[in-house]
C-alpha cells in the first residue's frame, strides 16, 4: 500500500511538471526537471525500501513479489517443518528476487542489493524464526539436516545462502549469499 | 559467537579436511564449499575438520549439492541455471606452530651439543586448494601446500570424484585420489582422523607405521576406486593405488615402489537416529612393494596386507558435541626383497596400530580432547636398528605408545587455536634410553601450540 500511494503521487506530480514544461518549449528546463525527477524516484524508492525493512510486523494483505521458489510440494524437496514453515500471510516482508541495481545520480542512492546485503549483516547468533523473517523474509524453502532445521535462500544471480537454527529457535549460524573476497 | 564475529568469518569454512597421514598430518579447511552451496559452516562440520552425517553425504556427492534431495530444484525451473560457479571454489590455509619437547634434541651435527628447544614454525603450513564443483556430478578437493618444515611448495591431498544418484536410494561414485583413506567420509579412519588431525611436525614421533597409516602416502599413489552407498547407511569401495612419486623415472633410485596396482576396500555401515550417529567399518589394502634404494625394481617383492577396523560415533546437539572415533590396524609384512637383500632379521614380520580418541565440544567455540595410542610389532633388529640419536630403535621393537591432550578455542568458525600435549609412556621400543644414546621416551613428550585459520 506505501508503495502504491508513493509511485501515484510520483506519476502525477510528474505528469503535471511534465506537460508545464513542454508548453513553454524549454528543452534544457524539461531535461533538468526529468533529472531531478529521476532523482526524487529513487529518493522515495530508498525511503520505502527503508521503510519496509523496519516494519517488523507482518502485513497480512501486503503485496509481496512470489516466492522465489513456489511452496508448492515437490518430490525432490523436503517437506517445509511444520512448527516453523512460513505461510503467505506470514511471508512478509518476501525473499525474492532483487532487483538489477541502477546507479543513480543521487548519491544517496543504496541499490537493493547493498539493502539486502545489510540485512543478512545483522542476523546474530540467537535471534529467533520470526526476528529472521522480519530481516530477510521468508525462505526459498526449508529443511531439517541432521535434527536441525535450516531456512536457505536462493536469489537468482545473486547467490544462495541459509539460516541455522537451534532447537529452540534460535539462530546457530548462518551463510550469507553474498560471497567475495574481502568485506 | 559475537555479531562481530559473525559478520566476520561469514566465509567460514565448510567442508574441512585433513591429510594426517601425510608426514606430520596436513589439515586443512575450505571455505569454498560455504560459498558454493550457500550453507553454513555447520552443515558439513562439527568443528572442522570433522565431518557432520550431512558433510559425509555431501563428500559422497561429489563434493556438490547436485544430488541432494534438500536442495535439488532449487531454481525456479528445477535446474541449475549457471552450471559455473561465480567465484572460483578457492581456498586459503594458514598454519603457525610453535613446539617444545620435554629435553632438547641434540645438535644435528656436533656431538654431545643440543639444539635449541622451541621452535616457530611460521608458518607450519600454508596451502591453496582448489575445492568446490567442476560441473554437476563432478567436485574436488585439490591441495597445494608450502611446508615450513621442508620449505618446499608441492602437490598435497587430491579428491577428485564423480557421483551419481541411481535413485533415491543408491549413490555411486568414482574417486581419483593420492592418499588411501583420504576419500573416506569417516574420521576414524588415517587421512583425516580426529581428534589431533594436527601434530607438530618437528617433534619427534614413534619411527614405524602401516601402509595404510602413511607408509603409502609417503611412497607415493595414485589411485582409483569405485563405491557405492545404499540407503545412507551402507558403503563400500573398491580400487587400486599406482606408484605415482614425484620422480623423472621410477629405478632403483626410488624407494618403496608400488609393483603394478595395490588393491583397495572398505566397507562401512553408518546408523543415525536423532542427533546421533555411529559408524562401524573395516578398510585393507594389500601392496607388493619393490623397497628400492639401490635394489632393482624388479625380482622379489615385499608383500604388505593391511586390514583395519574402524569406529566412530558421533553425538551433534545444539550446544554440546561429542566425538569418539577409533581404529586397528593389523599388517603382516613378508619381506621376500628385504630379507633377501638382507636387511631385515626376519622373513616375516608384523606390525599394529592402535588408537581412540574423544573429543567435546561446547557451542561449537571451546573444546576438549583426549586420546591414547599405540603401535606394536615383532621384533627385527635390522628392521628397527638402534644407535641413532631419537630416531634410533631399542632391542630392534617398534614398540611405542603414550596419550595426547588437547584443548582448542574457536573463537570464529574458521579459526581455530589448539594447545596440545602428547606423552610416551614408550618411544621405539623402550621407555628408557631408547635411542642408545640416553635418549628416554618421556624426552620426547611434546607441547605444541596452533593458530590456524581457513579463508
Amino acid at each position: 500500500m506505501i508503495r502504491a500511494a508513493v509511485l501515484a503521487s510520483v506519476f502525477v506530480a510528474l505528469t503535471g511538471i511534465s506537460a508545464a514544461r513542454a508548453a513553454e518549449g524549454d528543452d534544457a528546463t524539461l531535461r533538468k526537471d526529468v533529472k531531478t525527477l529521476i532523482e526524487m524516484v529513487q529518493d522515495l524508492q530508498r525511503r520505502v525500501s527503508a521503510l519496509e525493512a523496519h516494519d517488523a510486523r507482518p502485513a497480512p494483505n501486503a503485496t509481496v513479489a512470489p516466492s522465489v521458489v513456489p511452496p508448492a510440494p515437490d518430490a525432490t524437496v523436503a517437506p517445509p517443518v511444520a512448527r516453523s514453515a512460513p505461510s503467505a500471510a506470514q511471508a512478509a516482508p518476501q525473499a525474492a528476487p532483487i532487483a538489477a541495481a541502477r546507479p543513480g545520480t543521487n548519491l544517496d542512492y543504496v541499490s537493493p542489493e547493498a539493502l539486502l546485503k545489510e540485512r543478512w549483516n545483522q542476523i546474530d547468533s540467537g535471534m529467533d524464526e520470526a526476528a529472521i523473517k522480519a530481516l530477510i523474509g521468508a525462505a526459498s524453502t526449508t529443511f531439517v539436516l541432521d535434527g536441525r532445521l535450516v531456512w536457505y535462500y536462493y536469489y537468482p544471480g545473486t547467490g544462495r545462502g541459509s539460516v541455522f537454527f537451534t532447537d529452540a529457535g534460535r539462530v546457530s549460524s548462518y551463510q550469507s549469499p553474498f560471497p567475495g573476497f574481502g568485506w | 559467537m559475537s555479531k562481530l564475529g559473525w559478520k566476520r568469518v561469514r566465509m567460514c569454512a565448510c567442508a574441512v579436511t585433513v591429510a594426517g597421514a601425510l608426514g606430520s598430518g596436513a589439515a586443512q579447511a575450505v571455505p569454498s564449499y560455504a560459498r558454493q552451496t550457500g550453507l553454513a559452516c555447520e552443515a558439513c562440520h562439527t568443528a572442522f575438520p570433522e565431518l557432520t552425517p550431512y558433510g559425509r553425504r555431501f563428500k559422497l556427492n561429489g563434493y556438490t549439492i547436485d544430488n541432494l534431495p534438500q536442495v535439488s530444484g532449487i531454481s525456479p525451473n528445477k535446474q541449475e541455471t549457471l552450471l559455473l560457479n561465480q567465484l572460483a571454489p578457492l581456498s586459503f590455509m594458514f598454519q603457525t606452530s610453535y613446539t617444545r619437547t620435554k629435553s632438547a634434541m641434540p645438535d644435528s651435527t656436533l656431538p654431545g651439543e643440543l639444539a635449541k628447544n622451541g621452535q616457530v614454525l611460521f608458518p607450519q603450513q600454508a596451502s591453496l586448494f582448489y575445492a568446490g564443483r567442476i560441473a554437476p556430478n563432478l567436485g574436488a578437493f585439490v591441495q597445494m601446500t608450502y611446508d615450513g618444515t621442508s620449505g618446499t611448495f608441492g602437490w598435497d591431498n587430491t579428491d577428485i570424484r564423480y557421483a551419481r544418484s541411481i535413485n533415491e536410494n543408491l549413490l555411486l561414485g568414482l574417486s581419483l585420489n593420492n592418499n588411501p583413506t583420504v576419500q573416506d567420509p569417516w574420521n576414524s579412519t588415517p587421512a583425516w582422523q580426529t581428534p589431533f588431525d594436527q601434530r607438530s611436525s618437528v617433534a619427534p614421533s614413534p619411527g614405524a607405521v602401516t601402509m595404510l597409516d602413511g607408509g603409502l602416502v609417503d611412497a607415493g599413489v595414485a589411485g582409483l576406486s569405485m563405491y557405492g552407498y545404499l540407503y545412507n547407511s551402507v558403503y563400500a569401495e573398491f580400487g587400486g593405488y599406482h606408484s605415482a612419486p614425484a620422480a623423472a623415472q621410477l629405478d632403483s633410485t626410488s624407494t618403496n615402489v608400488v609393483n603394478n596396482l595395490a588393491p583397495y576396500w572398505r566397507i562401512a555401515y553408518e546408523h543415525q537416529w536423532g542427533r546421533h550417529s555411529w559408524e562401524i567399518g573395516a578398510y585393507g589394502v594389500v601392496a607388493k612393494i619393490h623397497p628400492g634404494g639401490g635394489i632393482a625394481l624388479s625380482g622379489p617383492t615385499n608383500k604388505y596386507e593391511d586390514w583395519a577396523l574402524d569406529s566412530q560415533y558421533q553425538y551433534i546437539g545444539d550446544d554440546h558435541i561429542v566425538s569418539v572415533s577409533t581404529t586397528y590396524i593389523d599388517e603382516k609384512q613378508t619381506l621376500d626383497s628385504t630379507y633377501g637383500a638382507g636387511a631385515s632379521t626376519n622373513a616375516s614380520d608384523r606390525l599394529k596400530t592402535f588408537r581412540i580418541g574423544t573429543s567435546y565440544l561446547y557451542q561449537r567455540k571451546y573444546g576438549a580432547a583426549l586420546g591414547y595410542f599405540r603401535t606394536t610389532g615383532s621384533s627385527d633388529a635390522l628392521l628397527y636398528p638402534s644407535g641413532a640419536p631419537v630416531v634410533g630403535f631399542a632391542n630392534g621393537s617398534p614398540n611405542s605408545n603414550g596419550w595426547t591432550g588437547e584443548l582448542d578455542w574457536l573463537p570464529y568458525q574458521n579459526l581455530k587455536l589448539a594447545l596440545q600435549y602428547t606423552g610416551y609412556s614408550k618411544f621405539n621400543g623402550a621407555s628408557s634410553n631408547y635411542d642408545g644414546n640416553g635418549r628416554n621416551a618421556s624426552d620426547n613428550d611434546t607441547s605444541y601450540l596452533l593458530f590456524w585459520f581457513n579463508y
